[in-house]
């Protein structure tokens, strides 16, 4: 049973994270730890009213008050748990543009290994309803390794899992053995295409544990990954952008990632697999 | 044991590497010396191998007369030592070699510059270099770049001074601490040196610190394009290399130790840095290969990180090992053996060794099997562990196929990501969503074995593998598998594997296994299958059968449905035979699979129970009572026959399989071996000085010979072979083009059988022709059973479009490509029965395709419109230069045809023209068509027009979508490439590599400096034509770089572009660039002549060369120098 442990610094902004806690409590069997981490201890009532909760969104919940400083506490509440997911705004200032990623976001991406959800917080406080999932595959096993998360929560939710595979020129083929991307070679379209894409599913779901059940599409672009994978979840109305993400912060290794986190139109499940 | 030294960490430098043994020490009593030693280095080795610096010496400096004095007595007791280590040769000649006279000092051998370069001495003592390796100017290029590009970027990072040292032989060491104090650290100074350099590069701000720096040279070097670099440290450097001691340990296992019969058993390596020091490996860690396994590795040295688990740690610095050289000196004084090679229990020798123990030391029983895998690593491929991932490319490159039938390299135990599959060629079947696309179909599965002990399976998803690898072992034809597992309760098993598909006689499988219970006695079940096949996901399969007319099939050569022997008649411990029969849904052929399993030594088998299922099932149990340590060996006959073979496939099967039981294992891997070997002298070619380049030859003759059945007539070889399911068994102008001359050169029988399958569909040729408005024969672009076109008519792109495919309606150039091989097998063996039988008949209806395929027009000219070249990714062109081209040359060749057997056998000819009505001006038409065809040659630039209206295409830089990872059809879109100057593959310049001789030089350069930028090898049958063009154009940078792409199309662990099976016609195209290209070969005058361009890393070039019944060794020297001497006839029939 995973803990779903949701930071609030008391910022209205912070509380657009507590939608999508609350469907992934529901449809992983979770609890809701809310985190407040403050410099000291604070009374619960009035901790309630300057987080700006309601009674009703504490239904079900664990509150939690660890005192220190908001990251550290975050990674150490995450590290304490069994079965962790933090659900994090990705910023909380009021004067920050949309894309930003707050500091104490960033630091928690860079540092935890527990998956991670980025929940933008122009998102607002609408119910987060889970019908669509895209997969960005760069075709290494990696990365197929790293759906398994989102096999699980796809097969709760009955959602429809959109793969998608950006082939980008200049980019370099990743040189991971194993990995599966755009054919270098087509000598006959007509051959080549139809066994290329069940053979791109199949390394998929064989490594990513997705289910036979599950329904499953395969979209192939060009052009720069971060933009494409963007674009592709405005077009096709993407619920969960699931990003496998290699823990490289160096700013050529992070490119896409940061792009996703950034312009992306709906959360994003960031899930770590070091290399 | 005795304890080892105290440990040492970085932060207190290793107190064992004091000068302790700069004096030589008392030589202990041996009875001393060995009761401190652990049992398992008291045994006699043959090949003792060690580092040098900290393990026999503490310092360069330093006084080694006592490790060289144990050295010499180890050499005069016929042992041989190997000195490992990654300086220049002077600095170990001074301590050790300059001070060993004798004859003995020829078992001696040092191994320097970090594994790049091997010394061996004479009678004299004067040292002689046995292998070196030398960069290609490419490579140093890229070595030179990738140290710069490090320091580039740690100064950008840091702001320090960092440095390279350019003059090592194939490395370069990027400095990163050259100040005065650090210039020359001693070894044991390694815990303050690495406290300096990492302290100077954090506080820089390079907060990673070495590791850091280590992980930047990785990724640099893989980004300049150096392929297996080796990237390691010594913390003062980090060193970007193309070798590293590795290189040596698989020089001594693969060349010194084969050649004087050295069992890995009879190796022992030392070293002082096995385990990680300050989180980086250790400097003897690359000595821990694959081509080792077996060898005893010893660690002298504090090893303070611990040393990995086949290690033993004995510690005591350079003064234990020399304790350790004194034992073995002793050991092997006290034995006098004097240098012969004395095989003990301890010591199986090279013929006996196994993976799995090849005698039972209780029983005496010898479960060796007849061959071992062949160690030389030019002439295998392994895939070490088990990565699922590439399961599908690993199951098409392993595979086992001899033309009749293929098997892929499966396991024998099913996991998420294998496909299993036999295909057998000729039997195709269709299925419901596209009737009129036959595919080949999957056989049963044969494979199935697996091991039981208490109810318990031994498969690799459960418990651990301590130890997986398969071999293809490309030399013997055979698929090796070694596998020792521990299982969830803890038994611990041992297993050596064989497979074979039989090229010496082709409806034979066998699968051999040795294995051995390490850790448990007691029952074990051995349960064999052959079992339908699960439903592929692209091909059709065979289905079981049901009632037919004669009854059930299962039951008819079945001893019975079920049977079960709790006594096996002595001396026959085999398993009953049992036939499974299944059918192609709609086609209706039915294939026979027959198995039976013996199990030995026999008084260990309990009961053999045999279940035929309900399902088409057979399914074979043996129990056996098995001893730990035991020996035991399974042999699993099979036998395949279809209704293509025979009216009663059943029958066939049961009655070849009980011949194959009579003949027994050993002799049908024998038979088998013996037949690649046959195949091999006609058809290896020897490249040394490269051994990539020669693995990459050897895999590409492999797969031709195993493509082909020279005995069946009415099949050919598909694009993937017999592989994998990829293009569904469907024939190409792959075969003629790309394969068919090395069969033409190496095996023309197997030629002959390929062309006779076009003279076979000849009737369906004929038929398009007639479906499309002309005469003659239009040859399938796609060809199945009966040679009717295949081609799918349409697919679903990447980009979700629906794409029309026309190249079954308009890529003519395969009937010019069809009549081409014909004429070339004619013209190289001088066959003229098959002329006269068929080839004539397949140019002549070629050639009157033509002639009503094209016309001549108003300008004079012939034209042919509406075609497809062979760059696709232009449609629907008018005048394309290949076909064209091409067709001319049908057109006179069929002419020059007709005048020769009107002239030679008019008998004959009369006969074919009245069959074929061929009118007796039709000859002279062909050959004004041919003289005045549409291929103009621009008179400025010598440049020949891919089509009309190519050159007023958009020309676009390919060099911008560098590196790709995807076809340039993807990235600019159809449309756009539609419109460009981009190529798929070569179209004009395979013109000018099919017809070399009709173009002038100065035309071939031109065309290639044209074409080449503008062709973006979106095909596998593009790169290796680019590199038999550029080698035979002396551009050997381009054609090595063309030859090595084109090597990795199958071979290439991060493409999976093999998942389907391997790419028939890219292999036929690498052997090409080999002997058409960088050996330049020609057949001019009745013999071949060379103009050879070849590597400057190749030292020598060797092959065999077929041409009119005379067998030619050619061989190329580094200078070009070429000798070609004809053989004995008898050797070539």
């Amino acid at each position: 049973m995973p803990a779903i442990l949701v930071p609030l610094d008391g910022s209205p902004h912070a509380t657009v994270a507590l939608p999508v806690a609350q469907t992934l409590a529901r449809l992983l069997d979770g609890t809701i730890h809310l985190l407040h981490v403050t410099p000291q201890a604070e009374p619960p009532r009035e901790l309630l009213r300057d987080l700006g909760l309601s009674p009703e969104d504490l239904r079900d919940v664990i509150l939690d008050v660890p005192a220190g400083d908001a990251a550290p506490a975050i990674l150490a509440a995450a590290e304490a748990a069994d079965d962790p997911i933090i659900v994090l705004c990705t910023h909380t200032g009021m004067d920050k543009p949309f894309g930003t990623l707050g500091h104490v976001a960033e630091e928690v991406l860079l540092s935890t290994h527990a998956p991670l959800v980025l929940v933008q917080p122009e998102r607002g406080h609408r119910p987060w309803v889970v019908d669509n999932i895209l997969l960005p595959h760069d075709g290494s096993p990696t990365t197929a390794e790293g759906f398994r998360p989102a096999s699980r929560l796809a097969l709760r939710a009955h959602a429809e899992l959109l793969v998608l595979h950006v082939a980008e020129a200049g980019g370099e083929r990743p040189p991971e053995p194993g990995t599966f991307t755009l054919p270098r070679y087509v000598d006959q379209p007509q051959h080549e295409w139809p066994t290329w894409a069940a053979e791109f599913l199949e390394r998929a779901c064989r490594l990513g544990g997705i289910p036979d059940e599950l329904e499953l599409r395969l979209q192939v672009a060009t052009g720069e990954p971060g933009a494409e994978i963007v674009r592709t979840a405005r077009e096709r109305g993407s619920d969960l952008i699931v990003v496998v993400w290699r823990g490289r912060p160096e700013p050529d290794r992070a490119r896409t990632t940061r792009a996703i986190i950034h312009q992306a139109p709906c959360p994003v499940l960031i899930y770590r697999i070091d290399e | 044991m005795r304890a080892s030294e105290p440990s040492a960490s970085i932060g207190s430098p290793a107190r064992a590497a004091q000068p302790r043994a700069a004096r030589p020490q008392p030589r202990p009593a041996a009875g001393d010396a060995q009761s401190n030693l652990p049992p398992a280095l008291l045994r006699p080795f043959r090949l003792i191998a060690f580092d040098w610096d900290g393990t026999a010496v503490v310092n360069r400096r330093a006084d080694a007369t006592a490790v060289r004095t144990v050295i010499d007595r180890l050499l005069r007791q016929g042992v041989f030592v190997a000195v490992i280590t990654g300086t220049r040769f002077e600095n170990v000649d001074r301590q050790l070699s300059s001070g060993i006279h004798g004859p003995h000092a020829r078992r001696l051998f040092v191994l320097t510059n970090r594994g790049s370069e091997v010394w061996g001495f004479d009678d004299a003592g004067r040292r002689v270099s046995l292998w070196r390796r030398v960069a290609t100017p490419d490579e140093e290029r890229r070595l030179t770049a990738a140290a710069d590009a490090l320091r580039a970027a740690l100064v950008a990072y840091t702001g320090l001074d960092i440095r390279v040292v350019y003059d090592r032989l194939n490395r370069r060491k990027v400095d990163l601490i050259p100040l005065a104090e650090w210039a020359d650290p001693p070894k044991s100074e390694i815990g303050a040196l690495y406290r300096a350099v990492q302290s100077r590069l954090v506080r820089a701000g390079c907060h990673g610190g070495l590791a850091a720096a280590f992980r930047m040279a990785r990724e640099i070097a893989r980004r300049v394009g150096l392929r297996d670099a080796r990237i390691t440290s010594d913390v003062k450097h980090i060193e970007i290399g193309l070798t590293d001691k590795s290189d040596s340990v698989d020089w001594l296992m693969h060349e010194l130790a084969p050649k004087h019969g050295i069992a890995p058993e009879e190796v022992l390596i030392g070293g002082d840095e096995f385990g990680d020091v300050a989180g980086f490996e250790g400097s003897d860690a690359r000595m821990l290969t694959p081509s080792a396994r077996g060898a005893t590795f010893v660690s002298v040295g504090p090893e303070p990180g611990g040393v990995p688990r086949d290690v033993i740690h004995l510690g005591g610095g350079p003064q234990r090992f020399v304790e350790l050289l004194d034992a073995q000196a002793r050991i092997h004084e006290r034995r006098g053996d004097g240098g012969a090679a004395m095989p003990s229990p301890e010591t199986p020798t090279r013929a006996t060794r196994s993976a799995a123990p090849p005698s039972d030391p209780a029983t005496g029983f010898s479960a060796a099997l007849p061959v071992a895998p062949t160690p030389d690593p030019r002439w295998r491929i392994v895939d070490e562990g088990l990565n699922i991932a590439r399961e599908h490319e690993i199951e098409s490159i392993f595979a086992i196929t001899n033309g009749y039938l293929g098997t892929r390299g499966s396991l024998a135990e099913p996991n998420p990501l294998s496909t299993p599959a036999t295909l057998i060629a000729g039997v195709y079947d269709v299925e419901e969503h596209s009737p009129e696309i036959p595919e080949l179909v999957v056989m049963p599965d044969w494979m199935r074995l697996c091991a039981l002990v208490d109810g318990q399976r031994f498969e690799p998803g459960r418990g651990e593998i301590l130890e997986h690898r398969r071999i293809l072992d490309l030399r013997q034809g055979l698929f090796w598998r070694e596998w020792r597992h521990r299982n969830p309760d803890g038994r611990v098993f041992r297993l050596r594997a064989l497979r074979l598909a039989s090229l010496a006689d082709r409806h034979a499988l066998l699968q051999s296994a040795v294995f051995s219970p390490e850790n448990f006695a007691g029952t074990i079940t051995l349960e064999t299958r052959v079992e339908p096949p699960p439903r592929h996901p692209t091909l059709p399969s065979v289905r079981a059968v049901g009632k037919r007319e004669k009854g059930d099939v299962r039951a008819e050569h079945s001893r019975a449905a079920e049977a079960a022997r709790t006594d096996p008649a002595p001396g026959d411990p085999a398993s009953t035979p049992m036939a499974l029969a299944l059918r192609t849904p709609t086609t209706g052929t039915t294939v026979a699979f027959a198995s039976a399993a013996t199990l030995r030594p026999e008084d260990a088998v309990r009961s053999i129970r045999e279940h035929s299922g309900a399902r088409g099932r057979l399914v074979q149990r043996i129990r056996a009572d098995v001893r730990i340590g035991g020996v035991y060996r399974l042999d699993r006959f099979v036998s395949a026959f279809t209704s293509r073979d025979t009216d009663d496939p059943e029958a066939a099967a049961a009655h070849h399989l009980e011949l194959l039981r009579r003949r027994g294992a050993d002799a049908m891997i024998a038979d088998h071996v013996a037949a690649w070997r046959e195949r091999w002298h006609a058809a290896d070619i020897e490249i040394d000085g490269d051994d990539d380049a020669q693995r990459a030859v050897r895999f590409a003759c492999y797969h031709l010979i195993a493509a082909a059945n020279p005995e069946d007539e009415r099949v050919s070889v598909a694009a993937r072979g017999l592989t994998g399911p990829s293009y569904s068994g469907h024939v190409f102008w792959d075969t003629e083009i790309y394969m068919l001359p090395f069969y033409v050169h190496t095996h023309p029988e197997t030629a002959r059988a390929l062309l006779m399958y076009r003279w076979h569909t000849l009737p369906a040729a004929r038929e398009k022709a007639r479906a499309h408005g002309c005469d003659g024969a239009f040859y399938a672009w796609e060809s199945a059973a009966d040679g009717a076109e295949t081609t799918p008519r349409r697919v679903l792109a990447p980009d979700g479009k629906i794409v029309t495919i026309r190249t079954g309606e308009i890529e003519t150039h395969i009937s010019a490509d069809v009549a081409y091989g014909v004429w070339r097998y004619w013209h190289a063996t001088g066959d003229d029965a098959f002329l006269l039988d068929a080839g004539a008949e397949i140019l002549i209806e070629t050639a009157r395709f033509w002639a009503s395929r094209g016309r001549i027009e108003d300008d004079g000219r012939y034209h042919i419109r509406h075609v497809i070249g062979p760059d696709e990714y232009h449609e629907d062109v008018d005048d394309n230069a290949y076909t064209n081209g091409m067709a001319a040359w049908n057109l006179e060749c069929a002419a020059g045809v007709a005048e020769l057997l009107a002239r030679r056998w008019p008998d004959r000819w009369d006969e074919l023209r009245r069959r074929l009505r061929l009118e007796p001006d039709e000859p002279a038409a062909w050959r004004r068509m041919a003289d005045v065809v549409y291929l103009p040659i621009d008179p400025r630039t010598g440049v020949i027009e891919q089509f009309q209206g190519f050159f007023d295409l958009e020309e676009v830089d390919l060099a911008e979508f560098e590196p790709r990872t995807a076809p340039i059809d993807v990235i600019l879109g159809r449309e756009r490439t539609r419109r460009s100057q981009v190529l798929k593959q070569p179209d004009v310049l395979m013109l000018i590599a099919l017809l070399w001789d009709r173009f002038p030089p100065r035309v071939r350069e031109a065309n290639f400096r044209f074409y080449d930028p503008r062709t973006a090898h979106g095909s596998s049958l593009s790169p290796s034509i680019h590199a038999l063009l550029a080698a035979r154009l002396g551009d050997l940078a381009a054609a090595e770089r063309y030859f090595r792409q084109a090597a990795e199309i199958d071979l290439a662990d991060n493409m999976g572009s093999a998942a389907g099976g391997v790419h028939a016609a890219s292999l036929g195209g690498l052997w090409q660039a080999v002997v058409f290209g960088f050996a330049g070969t020609s057949f001019r005058d009745d013999r071949p002549a060379f103009e050879p361009h070849v590597p400057a890393a190749w030292r020598a070039l060797r092959f065999r060369l077929l041409w009119r019944g005379v067998s030619y060794r050619v061989a190329i020297d580094a200078g070009g120098a070429v000798s070609c001497e004809p053989e004995p006839t008898d050797r070539t029939e």
